[in-house]
């Protein structure tokens, strides 16, 4: 089968091996009463071809922020990008003008939101919509953008999609419309999706449709896709790989298998303490007690340590960084670190 | 089930809507049909399913924060629906509602110690300022907010607190059942398990009832002993949370189920692929209203909408099951 983004690219095997996305040392600030506090710090990862990387954690950890940094949309002037790289097909978005970014933006990189309202305009049709982005990056005249347009519709199951083509967005239900910001955002076939709780606030029964229509479409495209929910069922139903965030900072990251198995970081293993489960019976919840503090009152040290049952004198005095403790299983924390672990014989469990 | 204190027979709440344009007709919308369930002292009843369905009609309608249309409601042996003036002033004390959104319900430029204390001032449930002031002070300690917060204004509260704060209004005046609708749903995991444990702490301490209304079968599961499943102003299923959820038997049910993502990737199965659009509440498929999206559909199923059987502690509504007499 080919793919279009293998037709597009160079065929070079190492332009396909190389990550779709790269985010390097990211810092964003933010200016709060005249000064600048950063909401996300010093954050790496990257996403492949054909990969779906779940982002989670809890709100106002930095999820969303990180996300639109990739769309080149950090809101200015308030926010900033402070320091670090973007790149995206190997192109440092960071540092490229508005002209270029829009070149980019709902072509090789598109985003769907959680609310699909705030992103369709409701005075234009949901067809001229989906053709609108055919015609702006792929140069297409309005009848080839309006035939390609319904192919997606279709693609996104939109039932009688040809028959609802000029219905506009309020003549739809939420899913529909969820299916609609889909069509949108896959219709220049995007090397890399950016979801930002795209099933949030659907029912669970359409829910599960969205996220097989996602699978579907990540791999008929081979598409990169950064998942965003704080969702840990959706997580598992979707993700491969596993990024948790907390406090601007990714604190743990592995693949979806290993982290729910085997999670290391602290307030990883709280988040899963702290799901009502609707397949276990007599289940005792645990809350992580506190909040995330916000981010012009950000501690020194570890962020986590206030809420942390296994806080030590070491987890005020520095920040930990992010470490590899099992091949592609990275956690940023003092206790359950690598240092640590070194008594515990190589492949050992994660102790405590 | 303990003794019954709430009894809902046979109710039902019908909206008309005018849709379409540019020639607008007037709808019908059975928001709540014909729904009887009884809810035990001490018990958690929750009530289940997708966007309405009903769930917060239903719940609204036990109260008359909106008035039903027909149906009984029954509190402790008083008639809710035909309580006169009087009776449904002391009902309103006894029944308290807590809301998804805490921050709507409360009052933006009332300090929360006088939003609790307000109340309680109305029912003549504290004599002296002294008292009130007292019974203020307990109150948050038992949600878990700090005394301070009696003179700080609900904006200045997280999301979570803000909560609290609308639980702490609803036990100011010492109810007996609160109607908690999607209490917990716009909250994220660590505090929404905060105040999960709290509700259940109250319920323990207080021998608190509760209606409660929830899309997150998880949180149904971990909270309530049973439960409704709730299709288009129905109820199809009622019975035994932990049953319902091991042996679903209405088709609806198990789609439920199984389309709740489990936090367990070994569990990863196929992602079900769509099929047609959830019908509208104004037009509900005729027979039973879940033909058009039920794997078991059967030629009846189009004609005639199933009465309701028993089987063992549960109550289905489904042609599958029962000889569906006529
Ligand atoms: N325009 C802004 N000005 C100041 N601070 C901001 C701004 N936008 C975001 N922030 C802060 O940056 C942090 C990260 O916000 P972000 O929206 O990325 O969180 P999130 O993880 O997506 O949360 P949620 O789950 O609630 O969507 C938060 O502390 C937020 O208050
Ligand atoms: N005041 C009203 N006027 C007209 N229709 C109404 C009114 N209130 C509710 N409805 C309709 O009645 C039906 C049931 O609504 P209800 O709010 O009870 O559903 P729900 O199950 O609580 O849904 P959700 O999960 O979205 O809260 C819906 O179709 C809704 O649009
Ligand atoms: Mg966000
Ligand atoms: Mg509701």
């Amino acid at each position: 089968m080919t793919t279009p983004a293998t037709q597009r690219a160079s065929t070079d095997q190492s332009v396909l091996d190389r990550p779709v996305l790269a985010i390097d040392d990211l810092t964003i600030e933010f200016r709060v009463r005249g000064q600048w506090h950063a909401a996300v710090r010093d954050l790496s990862l990257s996403v492949g071809r054909n990969e779906t990387l779940a982002l989670v954690g809890e709100s106002g950890c930095g999820k969303s922020i990180t996300a639109l940094s990739v769309m080149g949309l950090v809101p200015k002037p308030q926010g900033r990008v402070a320091k670090g790289r973007i790149d995206v097909d190997g192109q440092d978005i960071v540092r490229l003008d508005e002209a270029r970014l829009e070149k980019i933006r709902g072509n090789r990189v598109a985003m769907i939101f959680q609310e699909p309202m705030t992103s369709l305009n409701p005075v234009l049709t949901i067809g001229f919509q989906v053709a609108e982005a055919l015609r702006v990056h792929r140069g297409l005249d309005a009848a080839a953008a309006d035939a390609e347009a319904l192919r997606v519709l279709e693609e996104v199951k939109i039932p009688s999609a040809a028959r609802r083509f000029h219905d506009h967005p309020h003549q739809f239900s939420g899913g529909m419309r969820q299916r609609v910001m889909i069509a949108m955002a896959i219709a220049c076939k995007p090397a890399l999706l950016l979801a930002d709780e795209p099933t949030t606030a659907l029912d669970v029964t359409i829910q599960a449709q969205v996220l097989g229509l996602l699978d579907d479409l990540k791999t008929a495209y081979g598409m990169a896709m950064l998942f965003i929910t704080h969702n840990l069922g959706v997580v598992a139903t979707i993700a491969d790989r596993v990024a948790v965030m907390y406090a601007g900072e990714v604190v743990e990251i592995a693949s979806v298998h290993a982290i729910f198995a085997r999670p290391a970081h602290p307030y990883t293993e709280g988040l899963f303490r702290a799901i009502p489960r609707i397949d276990r019976s007599e289940q005792t919840l645990s809350a992580i007690a506190g909040q995330v503090p916000s981010i012009d009152r950000m501690p020194g040290g570890c962020r986590f340590a206030a809420r942390c049952p296994l806080r030590e004198p070491a987890c005020d005095a520095s920040s930990p960084r992010l470490e590899e403790i099992a091949p592609g299983h990275a956690v940023r924390c003092h206790v359950r670190g690598p240092a640590r672990r070194v008594g515990m014989g190589a492949g050992g469990g994660v102790g405590g | 089930m303990k003794d019954t204190i709430l009894s809902v027979r046979g109710l039902r709440k019908h909206f008309t809507a005018s849709r379409g344009f540019p020639r607008a007709t007037t709808v019908t919308i059975r928001a709540v049909d014909d729904v009887s369930f009884d809810v035990g002292a001490g018990e958690s009843f929750g009530i289940v399913g997708e966007s309405g369905c009903g769930k917060s009609t239903t719940g609204r309608a036990i109260l008359r924060l909106i008035e039903p249309d027909g149906g009984t409601v029954r509190y402790r042996g008083i008639d809710v629906l035909a309580a006169p003036p009087g009776a449904l002033r002391d009902l309103r004390r006894r029944l308290q509602i807590v809301f998804q959104d805490p921050y709507s319900s409360l009052n933006p430029r009332l300090k929360v110690g006088r939003a609790l204390a307000e109340p309680m001032r109305v029912h003549g449930l504290a004599k002296s300022a002294d008292e009130i002031d007292a019974r203020v002070r307990a109150l948050l300690d038992e949600v878990g907010l700090p005394p301070d917060s009696a003179d700080r204004f609900p904006h200045e509260f997280s999301g979570g607190q803000r909560q609290r704060i609308g639980i702490a209004r609803a036990l100011a005046l010492e109810p007996e059942l609160i109607v908690a609708d999607e209490p917990v749903s716009a909250l994220d995991v660590s505090i929404q398990a905060q105040v999960l444990e709290l509700l259940r702490r109250l319920q323990a301490q207080r021998g608190l009832s509760f209606v409660f209304i929830a899309h997150d079968l998880g949180v149904v599961r971990y909270f309530c002993q049973r439960l409704a499943v709730m299709y288009l102003g129905r109820i199809v299923e009622m019975g035994p949370a932990a049953d319902l959820f091991s042996d679903p038997l209405h088709p609806y049910t198990r789609m439920l189920r199984d389309a709740s993502p489990v936090p367990d990737p070994a569990m990863r199965g196929r992602l079900p692929r769509i099929e047609g659009e959830t019908p509208s509440p104004a037009a509900p498929p005729s027979g039973c209203h879940f033909h058009t999206r039920c794997p078991n559909v059967m030629p009846v199923c189009r004609e005639r909408y199933p009465s309701a059987v028993e089987i063992g502690t549960r109550q289905v509504s489904c042609h599958l099951y029962g000889t569906s007499a006529t």
